[in-house]
């Protein structure tokens, strides 16, 4: 700076006399920086008053050759307060500082591929950056939650069916892009993929992240990038900055959550179907059946009645006493809690002239709503760069440590069979429930020759042990050389190791180990002896999982601008990847404290004790490992024309030990290119109202991999069958012609900015995958039905728009950011068609051609029939031929009800500033989609799946007559099930599935030094947050949150939570 | 810039050879999963070929469809499957629209393994070291490959008759790995005719049984006692009475039942000594439920013809709340066996030999398995002139002998072909249900799913 201020005023001096002496500088140079001491890519240096300019290179550096001495430079970018060094007499210009302009509305934002970094305006390709400040305004354990509801076309999926193999992952970005192949976005963590668990990541430590949409961004992914890519980037230190400290810590507190959400049949009206069922005789073959399955407590009443054991007047006491009660009552009042999450984080970084460090420590502490489950984490980050020969090396080296412990201690409410269950009596004991055999039977059985057989769900909180603990180291190295300006050869390292240890004991108490011993107890009739081949004492089993990943990347880059007109920047390298991973399962009996193990003979077949069945004891020891491994070479370049033209390309190659040799030796690179066009800077643009109009367009591929898959014949080892003897299995037949994925992604996007209110993004995209991993029938005769392969293709299309909004400046300042994203997709090539429609309506992944692939489908209700009975439309007719109907391959009969999936999505967020208050508010929409809501059925009732409204109970058919007043079919005994799933699957089920909530409220109080003269540290910040407020407007009438649709289970919308905490700068 | 161009060679070649240092040739020839093996070694074939519970396991339906239990039409009305409800009834259409029949499923999965082995065998030089082990694994795939068109002869195409073999629709014989041959039917007569080429070019290649312990595994015993079977259902009783001969020549052990404990409820070992070869029917169906529940029993009438003396009476049976389950099995588990072992051998060489003339061979062979299945010394020796008193005793026997060992529904339809008129007959809640003797319903219809992806003729019901 001082420099630059001599300059100035030897300038004013010497003004005439320059010009008379006409010299000129053959090179003049200079590197400029911000206040942080970054080096700034992307400005614009131009002569003043003559056409030459040039932009900084990714150093900052610029050079202008032919320079007349006392010329006058400016320089000028998006983000920065416009510069000007007057009376230029010096080759060489040094390092410049320049002001960071925090009142543009356009902040410059420096995107990141995980190959480089790039200001986005310079970037053709569709990328969204979530900024550290985005990033801290939520306030959760795990780092991606933090994308939700801030970031334009990513949408975080509820209600996935895990159970019914639905492929579904938990984040979608530009909606969905394969079938059976992996479905989840890549995650890229300082330059590489990450292979650990994304819950070792601490919040804090991470700068920003920046997601790639289209093919532009994400190709240099190659084979990966199918489902978009998020780049997750560490914070890192500064050069000559004194050391900061940044201090974080919050306490979340969550409500607990509201079991009596999800609608449930009264306890009152399951003693009702019981009675009525215990008369049918539904029960009679369970109460005489010689293995004593469980029965409820109601029904062992009646048992009792009926064998004249107790008087009716005892009996209808007892029940009585059943019908007031409710399991739920229990479960909030002994199995639920409170939740609270407590977060401390505290990072130094800084940096000299040749070095720059980051080191962070973070603890968090998070105990879960279901008592007994907590989680701990304790992270540890070091990051070091130093520069040598006159910064043309650069060496990063970095170290993160993650230690964490998850206790699942928690008692499943799904143990709980019974509405009425009670869980301790009055004077405080835990009870006993019936679980999985007949009380009677376990009161009384061996007498005093078993251990205790009770379940205590109270006890089990106690007795559970069941911890995982994750251990996770990563080291990460870059080696940069600058050869010359503006050419580097830079190599990556990364080695990535974790190790987790599931370890669930089962002490001789629970009620596990005490059942397990139990059933194998064998009794000698003559003699009269127990036997318990499996030993009294704690069953422990441990499930260890270890993965490790080495990445290494070679990578030349190379960036020039030639006079103003025209700029290059290329890249180009390989990498190579090896990620592996072992799972070991072992199981010890007879474990004590002590450590001590019996020895157990796996061979015999043992006569359970409850029942004529035989088992051998369960050795539960496997071991089995996975290795993936990658070659991948890419590059990547792109060509700016007079700063308003830019076209790019990128292209990459990947090998895999998956795919076989013809694809690895034959494969055809994935690529893509990308113009765009500033129109703003174009002569003829003369709309003052509007200065920044930018074009792009994008083309190209995304690939996809099925890890699943194979392309040569093969088998799975299994460990031993009933000879002992080692097996395996045959799995796919051989697929030779095994490849990738192939999504071809064209993207229009127009930036703009209305002078200083608003700017935004408007983006419309296509998307074709092809080659899509497929399933076919094939005629089950040749030995498989199925057939895996690259057989289908999808479609789908949609637009993201993102508005930001300057409503009002000065004091109080009001901002509005709306994300509003469209995005559809549909199947057009599937080969295996759904040999019934019942598959079409109840599977969880059901691709049909023409439709979207999560969409529902269901029958043409006809209403009830003088039986209350479900009458459908089939082959046009009203019809009760359920059999004929459900196992119909005739998909025509189905109604196409409509996607699963939010088709239209987005946020609203306002934010309002006075002084040092800042409060913002995130309003969520989901719009275009539609769910099933639960209704009675016979079969459910009848086996005790209670979940849906008690009301209907009632209402349902019950007489001649009422199906003129009911849509709610009739109880039908014995129960259909054919029946009740044509009811089920009915359109008069499905509700739209539209909605708003208010996501989250943040209010934050920012103390600075000028404020608070004696503040002790550089800045304070005191932070509020509630998430989760709750939703605002719904499109069904059924009382359900469309994100936690019941689906056989009690399930409860994520409960609310309210967070304090604290930030400070030192 | 002399400079500059020898800088950039420099650090190219540094990141070329790191990049040859760090990524040797064979990098990506690494298997994908530790477990996940490329059959190319005859150990390979061997792992394939030990998947005891995807090989070694035969439909059950024929069972159920036979005249040896009852079920309450309670539990009848409870099926859980619709075909196992159709089964019993023998109903014009039994898998009720469901595709992924186990029954068709099941055995050509068994085919496919089979085919498998047989082709990457092609691809293994056969030498003097790996000999032994290469015609084993070859007779076992052979062994194997016919075991399951015979099964599925058994219950998709009509019983076994040279006069109208060359017309009956058999089964496809899929006799390649690859997916993409097409299916068709062969007639029944090529049916049997390849049955019997594998089993007896199985026979050629097979060792002599080396331990029970490995009953899993095909060996020479098995495949003369497999033929035997076979030929019987063919009615070919001077060649299964042959290979019965010859198998018990290798083997011909009986348990005394007077050492077995009658109070166990698995008083039979899988690997007992009258294993030859062993095999389970598949579970989850009505077979299992006889073994251990209420509303399921074995024929009253059958069950009434084991004698007070008969130790079978209370080793195979017992008495669930009224309802005589079938306990023991020769399986140690709940599993029915319907494997190859040397009681079945004696019964069929004592029928073939009345058959063929010789009651006296007959009735030795009937009276030598008798006399370890009584209380020692209370088993009256049978003794008759009559050809026709000495076979019905023998089936009488056979039938209560080998009670639930999958072998009564095949013996139905040979029966049935021989003119003993056998009528099936069904009860439930009043109405009953019949199948008569040698009616097109004795072949089961093929499963829908097969009949729509592949074009095969359907079976006449």
């Amino acid at each position: 700076m001082k420099k630059i201020t001599i300059y100035i005023v030897i300038a004013a001096l010497c003004l005439n006399f320059t010009a008379l002496a006409q010299v000129t500088i053959q090179n003049l140079k200079g590197k400029i920086i911000d206040e942080n001491g970054l080096p700034i890519p992307g400005l614009n240096v131009s002569i003043k008053n003559t056409k030459t300019h040039f932009l900084t290179d990714r150093q900052g550096v610029f050079i202008l050759s032919k320079v007349a001495r006392g010329a006058t430079i400016t320089i000028t970018g998006v983000g920065y307060k416009p510069a000007e060094i007057t009376n230029i007499q010096d080759g060489d210009l040094g390092t410049i500082t320049i002001q960071t302009d925090n009142n543009r509305l356009n902040e410059v934002e420096i995107v990141s591929t995980g190959y480089q970094s790039i200001p986005k305006e310079r970037a053709t390709g569709s990328f969204v950056q979530i900024d550290n400040k985005l990033l801290n305004r939520s306030v959760t354990t795990n780092i991606l939650d933090r994308l939700a509801g801030v970031t334009s076309g990513l949408i975080f999926n509820k209600n996935i069916n895990v159970g019914n193999n639905s492929n579904q992952s938990s984040i979608s970005i530009r909606g969905r892009s394969t079938i059976y192949a992996n479905p989840n976005p890549l995650i890229v963590v300082d330059n590489f993929p990450y292979t650990g668990d994304l819950s070792s990541i601490n919040p804090n430590d991470i700068e920003s992240i920046t997601v790639l949409k289209d093919a532009a961004a994400a190709s240099i992914w190659g084979a990966f990038s199918g489902n978009g890519v998020i780049v997750i980037t560490s914070k890192k230190g500064k050069y000559n900055q004194a050391p900061t400290i940044e201090l974080n810590t919050s306490i979340t507190i969550g409500e607990k959550p509201n079991l009596f959400y999800t609608p449930r049949l009264s306890s009152e009206n399951y003693i009702d179907v019981e009675h009525f069922l215990f008369q049918k005789g539904y029960y009679n073959s369970a109460i005489s059946r010689s293995s004593h399955p469980v029965l409820s407590p109601v029904v062992d009443i009646l048992v009792n009645r009926r064998n004249k054991l107790i008087s009716s007047a005892d009996s209808a006491k007892l029940i009585n006493q059943y019908k007031g009660q409710d399991t739920r009552s229990e479960q909030s009042a002994y199995l639920y809690q409170r939740s609270v999450n407590q977060q401390y984080s505290l990072g130094i970084r800084g940096g000299g002239n040749n070095n720059l460090y980051y080191f962070s420590t973070g603890f968090n502490k998070d105990l879960s709503n279901l008592k007994g489950n907590d989680f701990n984490r304790i992270t540890i980050n070091a990051s070091d760069t130093y520069t040598f020969l006159n910064k043309k090396i650069q060496w990063t080296n970095s170290v993160y440590f993650t230690k964490e412990k998850t206790s699942n201690n928690g008692v499943s409410p799904g143990n709980l069979l019974y509405p009425y269950l009670k869980l301790k009596d009055e004077s405080g004991n835990n009870l006993s429930v019936p679980y999985q055999y007949r009380q009677g039977y376990i009161d009384t059985a061996g007498r005093e020759n078993l251990l205790d057989w009770h379940y205590r769900p109270l006890d089990e909180l106690g007795n559970n042990d069941n911890t995982t603990r994750l251990t996770e180291y990563r080291y990460n190295m870059q080696l940069r050389y600058t050869i010359f300006s503006g050419f580097d050869a830079s190599l990556q390292y990364q080695y990535d190791e974790g190790n987790s240890v599931q370890s669930n004991l089962y002490n001789q108490d629970s009620y596990y180990a005490r059942d397990y011993i139990n059933q194998f107890t064998q009794y000698n009739k003559p003699t009269g002896i127990y036997t318990m081949p499996v030993p009294i004492g704690g069953i422990l089993d441990d499930l260890n999982k270890t993965f490790s990943s080495q990445n290494f990347r070679g990578q030349l880059n190379y960036a020039h601008q030639w006079n103003d007109k025209h700029g290059l920047s290329a890249l180009a390298g390989y990498e190579i990847r090896d990620i592996n991973a072992t799972y070991k399962n072992s199981r010890l009996y007879g474990y004590d404290d002590l450590g001590n193990v019996a020895l157990i003979d796996y061979t015999p077949y043992y006569k359970y004790f409850y029942s004529s069945g035989t088992g051998r004891i369960a050795q539960n020891a496997s071991q089995t490992g996975t290795v993936n491994r990658f070659i991948s070479y890419f590059a990547n370049f792109s060509y700016t024309f007079k700063n308003r033209y830019i076209l790019s390309a990128s292209g990459r190659k990947d090998e895999s030990n998956i795919f076989g040799v013809n694809t690895n030796q034959k494969g055809v690179p994935l690529w893509s290119v990308g113009g765009s066009w500033e129109i703003n800077k174009e002569l003829f643009y003369h709309l003052n109202w509007l200065p920044y109009v930018r074009l792009r367009v994008t083309n190209g591929y995304n690939g996809n991999v099925d890890n699943t898959l194979s392309s040569s014949i093969t088998a799975i080892a299994g460990s031993g069958n009933a000879y002992n003897q080692p097996y395996s299995t045959l799995t796919n037949p051989p697929n030779p012609l095994l490849r990738w994925e192939k999504v071809n992604t064209t993207n229009f996007g127009l930036d703009f900015s209305l002078k200083k209110v608003l700017s935004g993004t408007i983006e419309y995209y296509l998307k074709k995958g092809s080659d899509l991993i497929g399933t076919s029938n094939v005629d089950p005769t040749v030995g498989v039905s199925i057939f895996k392969g690259n057989s289908a293709n999808m479609q789908g299309h949609g637009i993201d728009i993102s508005l930001n909004s300057r409503n009002i400046e000065g004091a109080f300042g009001w901002n509005t950011t709306l994300l509003f994203s469209y995005s559809t997709n549909k199947v057009t090539k599937y080969l295996l068609k759904s040999a019934s429609v019942s598959s079409a309506v109840s599977s969880g992944l059901n691709p049909v051609e023409g439709n979207p692939l999560y969409s529902l489908y269901s029958f043409k209700w006809a209403g009830l029939d003088t039986k209350g009975d479900p009458q459908v439309y089939y082959n046009n007719e009203v019809s009760k031929k359920y059999s004929a109907i459900y196992n119909s391959a005739d998909l025509s009969n189905l109604q196409y009800s409509g996607p699963a999936n939010p088709t239209t999505f987005g946020s609203l967020r306002n934010e309002f500033s006075y002084k040092g208050f800042t409060l913002s508010a995130n309003i969520i929409y989901k719009l275009g989609y539609y769910f099933r809501r639960p209704s009675l059925n016979s079969s459910d009732v009848f086996t005790g799946q209670l979940y849906f409204p008690d009301a209907e109970y009632a209402g349902r058919w019950q007489k001649a007559g009422d199906e003129k007043l009911t849509q709610i079919p009739a109880l039908s005994y014995p129960a259909d099930a054919v029946r009740d799933q044509i009811y089920k699957y009915s359109d008069i089920l499905v509700e739209k599935g539209d909605h708003i909530r208010l996501q989250d409220i943040s209010l934050n109080y920012e103390f600075t030094k000028g404020k608070f003269s004696g503040l002790p540290v550089g800045s304070l910040s005191l932070y509020g947050y509630i998430s989760n407020v709750g939703i605002l407007w719904k499109a069904n009438k059924a009382g359900l949150d469309p994100d936690y649709v019941p689906n056989g289970a009690m399930i409860y919308p994520n409960p609310r939570t309210y967070s304090i905490g604290v930030r400070a700068k030192f | 810039m002399m400079k500059n161009i020898r800088k950039v060679s420099c650090v190219l070649l540094i990141m070329a050879s790191l990049f040859t240092i760090s990524c040797k040739k064979d990098f990506l020839d690494k298997k994908p999963a530790t477990n996940l093996n490329i059959p190319t070694t005859l150990a390979d074939m061997r792992l394939l070929l030990d998947n005891t519970a995807v090989l070694n396991r035969s439909p059950a339906i024929g069972e159920e469809s036979a005249d040896d239990y009852y079920m309450t039409f309670e539990e009848w009305q409870n099926q859980y499957s619709p075909k196992d409800a159709n089964a019993y009834i023998w109903a014009k259409e039994i898998w009720a629209g469901k595709t992924n029949v186990v029954e068709w499923n099941k055995p050509y999965g068994q085919v496919l393994y089979a085919n498998v082995v047989l082709e990457q065998l092609n691809k293994i030089v056969k030498n003097s070291s790996n000999e032994i082990d290469y015609n084993n694994i070859k007779g076992n795939a052979l062994f194997l490959r016919a075991w399951s068109f015979f099964d599925l002869v058994q219950i998709f195409a009509v019983p076994y008759d040279t006069k109208t073999y060359d017309t009956d629709p058999g089964i496809p014989l899929r006799l390649t790995a690859d997916i993409n041959s097409p299916t068709t039917r062969a007639s029944l007569r090529e049916t049997y005719h390849q049955i019997l080429d594998d089993a007896i070019q199985a026979k050629a290649l097979l060792s002599l049984p080396t331990s029970v312990k490995n009953g899993n595994r095909s060996s020479k015993a098995a495949a003369f006692a497999f033929l035997s079977r076979i030929f019987l259902t063919m009615r070919d009783y001077k060649q299964s009475g042959l290979y019965a001969d010859s198998a018990l020549n290798l083997t011909s052990a009986l348990m005394d039942y007077n050492t077995l404990d009658t109070a166990s409820s698995t008083p039979f070992l899988y690997d007992n000594a009258e294993v030859i070869y062993q095999n389970y029917l598949v579970d989850n169906n009505p077979i299992i439920y006889v073994s251990n529940s209420i509303n399921y029993s074995i024929d009253t009438t059958l069950y009434k013809a084991y004698e007070p003396d008969d130790l079978r009476k209370f080793l195979y049976f017992q008495n669930n709340a009224g309802f005589i389950n079938k306990k023991g099995t020769y399986s140690s588990n709940s599993l029915n066996s319907n494997g190859l072992t040397t009681d079945e051998l004696f019964l069929t060489r004592a029928e073939c030999s009345v058959r063929n003339g010789n009651i006296h061979a007959g009735l030795e062979d009937l009276n030598k398995l008798l006399l370890t299945r009584y209380s020692t010394g209370k088993y009256q020796l049978f003794t008759t002139s009559n050809p026709a008193d000495a076979l019905n005793k023998i089936l009488l026997e056979r039938r209560k002998e080998l009670v639930m060992r999958g072998l009564r529904w095949n013996d139905i339809r040979r029966l049935n072909k021989e003119g003993y008129n056998i009528l099936l007959k069904r009860s439930l809640n009043g109405q009953v249900y019949t199948l008569p003797p040698n009616d097109p319903k004795y072949a089961l219809p093929i499963p829908p799913d097969v009949i729509s992806l592949s074009g095969i003729k359907q079976n006449d019901r």
